[in-house]
């Protein structure tokens, strides 16, 4: 997965120095800048990592810049920091799913469990994307009858249900359900769930 | 059937045939919808409509206003929204005539679609001063349109022939855009005074700060509020309140442009511009089209909106009721009732009938006085309390700004400190390293001192020591530091001391200070002007009591987004600028019972002006 990255976004440069310097010292890559245009300039990061975000910047403010990357599907979870915030604001930021909102001066100790938390929620999501694309590669190579029956099986349907349902023959079921467990790389019934759920494939019919 | 149900039923009949005549088909009663450009409290569309009122008494009409508000509401989207709301009520209640009223507003509506535009009759009253091309606008065959032009010129004048010793004119006005308009129309016209007179213009400061300035305008100057419907602190005020206020704190006659704006409320009058009379002729304009008259035939007579009135107890009190200077025609408000009857007060009986009448009088002036008594009380409460919850707001605001402003350096001192500590810990702390965490430390320690110095000088400047100085001396002093700093960055210094000496008691120091901060503004502004067009002009100006210095530039003049408030602690555009500088030259300047203001030059750069009070006998 490589090295977590920490971003710091902060127009004020002595503070953006001091916690780049302070954060280096713990360990973090830590990459600053001063604006979130500067930020939005650098190509996307793909790995691990969090954001420590200035709520008010020039130009476009931390505020703006969380529901820009939310709408890019960024999955760096964001920390803020502001001079001056008030509660509704840290709120709405912490629905948006920002990792915390530390008011200055805040505390040393805070900022390394904030971002000890958020690089290990970026990790969470990280892995979580690639099961997501792994699992949807493998779907793919499903047809079209295969994906059909899938989402009937781990609705918890059986073989003969399944037969009825699409008005084949059961044999033809045992079949499919044979070259899905093929394809996917499974041997049961539970492996298909999980696959599907992380590949975001939706049961169809009633669960029994 | 027997007889007296016959004859209840006959009366009934009877009566039914009296009453029915008594409820009369009802006329269809006419609608005159009327958009102004201001505010349902602004006094000019209400004397207008008061005027139209009195023209239109006899008919069967119905007025209805909707104020657009243009200065509170600025943005392009109230209008839209006022005429979408318009074109749902113009359904239920049709207007049978549109009246116009005020700059821009024909131009709005239009732009934004209001419906009944096109097939309504319509009276347009705009001013082409404030509304530019527009008001050249085609019309369509049932829209009339008149401009409204001031006149400044013969109001100034008449000011001038009643007090002819009075040379020092101070002209009071707030800060919203129809005040700044009317402002530069007496600017324009002071060309024809210049030599004679001394303008001094007092705007863009609070009201308080007004008021405490005009309670030093000395008796024998000429006090003229020209419009005043926002101060600085955008708090809104009414034209004709505030010229009231005025009079009450000044010594000095005051003078309005608007006759319905201050005479009878405390300003003296003279040549002056009447909306009732505008409303009157909207009125008559009125009932013609109403009538039928085709819009074609109809001519607007402007000639009465100009008249001579005059407050006759402000004549009385500056001893000017039988001038000469005071035109037969004149309307006089606040006559005594007893004078107009003096001819007919010969005989006895008459004699007594004016007893009766001036015990009348008196009683009712008492009364009247009384009431003047009480609302002056209850204005001056009013005012004070908005002063002080105007205080009271700078300082949360201070409060909240100087907490953010050290906010950052502590957070940036408290972080350089646990790098080293960590780096320490882990045996990777190098000297060099140590070093530069160290540097930063004292940086960050050093801003956060100079937050905290620049705000306690803000608070402190009262209890320095003042002393007699020559202005002028100080400036050359300190244009000399500024020098070679000058030749360097290729700016022409021009230094323009006015060979007055212009004695003042003052802290040099302080002072200096000002100049200081005014000239390095002015420096930092032209950084990216052509070496070529870089000037800074220093100029002072000695008058009968003030001195006036200023600080002019050719860079590219002061941000609009914060001219309002560029003497606001930590106001700036300036990266790195802390926003204290200026705020501290208008606590100096204040503290020296001076003004301090700022402005764009017609030809581009900005002007930094202060203005002090001369050492009497200096």
């Amino acid at each position: 997965m490589g090295d977590p990255v920490v971003y710091i976004i902060d127009d004020d440069s002595s503070v953006r120095k001091a916690i780049s310097l302070f954060l280096s010292a713990i360990g973090y890559n830590v990459q600053a800048f001063s604006s979130s245009e500067e930020f939005l300039d650098q190509e996307p990061w793909e790995g691990t990592g969090c954001i420590i975000l200035d709520v008010n910047l020039e130009g476009k403010t931390g505020l703006e810049l969380q529901d820009h990357l939310i709408k890019l599907g960024c999955n760096l979870p964001i920390i803020f920091i502001s001079g001056r915030g008030n509660i509704q604001m840290s709120v709405s930021t912490l629905r948006k799913g920002a990792v915390n909102f530390l008011e200055k001066p805040f505390d040393d100790n805070e900022l390394v469990s904030s971002v000890a938390d958020a690089v290990q929620l970026s990790q969470k999501l990280l892995t979580e994307k690639n099961e997501f694309i792994n699992a949807s590669a493998l779907i793919s190579t499903l047809t079209a009858r295969e994906t059909e029956i899938l989402s009937l099986l781990i609705s918890g349907k059986l073989n003969k249900q399944i037969a009825s349902d699409l008005n084949i023959a059961e044999q033809t079921v045992k079949l499919h359900r044979h070259s899905i467990c093929e394809k996917l790389g499974v041997r049961s019934l539970p492996g298909l769930v999980r696959i599907a759920d992380k590949a975001g494939i939706k049961p169809t019919g009633k669960i029994q | 059937m027997d007889g007296p149900r016959i004859k209840i039923a006959i009366t009934i009949f009877l009566l039914s045939a009296i009453l029915a005549p008594v409820a009369y088909p009802q006329e269809m009663r006419k609608t005159i919808v009327v958009f102004s450009a201001f505010n349902a409290n602004n006094p000019a569309i209400r004397i207008v409509i008061e005027g139209a009122r009195h023209e239109l008494s006899e008919e069967n009409y119905n007025i209805v206003v909707e104020p657009l508000d243009f200065a509170r509401f600025p943005e392009n989207d109230h209008v839209r929204r006022i005429v979408t709301l318009y074109n749902e009520k113009q359904k239920v209640t049709p207007a049978d005539l549109l009246v116009l009223f005020g700059p821009l507003v024909f131009k709005e509506l239009k732009s934004n679609g209001l419906k009944i535009l096109d097939n309504t009759p319509t009276i347009i009253i705009d001013n082409e001063g404030m509304s530019g091309d527009s008001v050249h606008a085609p019309l369509s065959e049932n829209q009339i349109r008149f401009n409204l032009e001031y006149n400044c010129n013969k109001t100034l004048q008449t000011a001038f022939e009643l007090f002819p010793h009075n040379k020092d004119v101070y002209v009071i006005s707030g800060v919203a855009g129809i005040d700044n308009y009317f402002t530069e129309l007496v600017r324009k016209e002071t060309r024809y005074f210049n030599e004679t007179h001394n303008f001094i213009y007092v705007s863009g400061i609070s009201m308080d700060s007004t008021l405490r300035f005009v309670d030093r305008i000395p008796r024998n100057s000429i006090v003229l509020v020209t419009n005043y419907q926002m101060d600085i602190n955008m708090i809104s005020y009414s034209t004709p309140e505030v010229i009231f206020i005025v009079d009450q704190h000044s010594k000095a006659p005051v003078f309005m442009l608007p006759e319905t704006f201050g005479v009878n409320k405390g300003g003296v009058g003279g040549y002056v511009f009447s909306y009732y009379e505008v409303g009157k002729e909207t009125g008559r304009i009125a009932k013609q089209i109403l009538k039928g008259t085709p819009i074609k035939d109809i001519t607007v007579n402007k000639d009465r909106f100009y008249r001579y009135a005059y407050d006759w107890q402000e004549l009385k009190k500056w001893g000017l009721v039988n001038s000469r200077l005071i035109p037969g025609d004149s309307i006089f408000y606040n006559e005594p009732f007893l004078l107009k009857y003096k001819k007919y007060a010969l005989g006895m009986s008459l004699f007594l009938g004016a007893i009766i009448m001036l015990v009348v009088y008196l009683i009712g002036r008492n009364k009247r006085l009384k009431m003047l008594g009480e609302r002056i009380l209850e204005t001056e409460k009013m005012y004070r309390e908005l002063i002080r919850e105007d205080r009271m707001a700078k300082m949360t605001e201070l409060t909240a700004s100087l907490s953010h402003e050290l906010n950052q350096p502590l957070t940036a001192i408290l972080f350089s400190a646990q790098a080293g500590k960590r780096f320490l810990q882990s045996g990777k702390l190098d000297q060099a390293q140590a070093g530069q965490i160290l540097d930063n430390i004292i940086e960050d320690d050093k801003r956060a001192g100079g937050i905290i110095s620049s705000v306690r000088s803000l608070m402190k400047l009262e209890h320095r020591e003042k002393e007699k100085i020559d202005l002028n001396e100080a400036i050359r002093e300190t244009a000399d530091i500024f020098y070679n700093d000058a030749v360097r960055q290729k700016i022409k210094l021009v230094i323009k001391c006015d060979p007055e000496r212009a004695y003042v008691l003052a802290d040099k120091i302080q002072l200096q200070q000002v100049l200081m901060n005014f000239i390095r503004n002015a420096e930092i502004a032209m950084e990216k002007t052509d070496p070529a067009n870089k000037k800074l002009e220093v100029i002072s100006v000695v008058g009968k009591d003030f001195v006036t210095v200023s600080v002019r530039d050719s860079g590219p003049g002061i941000d609009s987004a914060i001219k309002e408030k560029i003497f606001e602690p930590f106001v700036t555009t300036r990266k790195g600028g802390t926003g204290i500088g200026l705020a501290l030259s208008r606590s100096i300047i204040e503290s020296h019972n001076g003004t301090i203001w700022a402005e764009n030059m017609p030809d581009g750069g900005a002007d930094f002006s202060f203005r002090l009070n001369l050492l009497k006998n200096g």
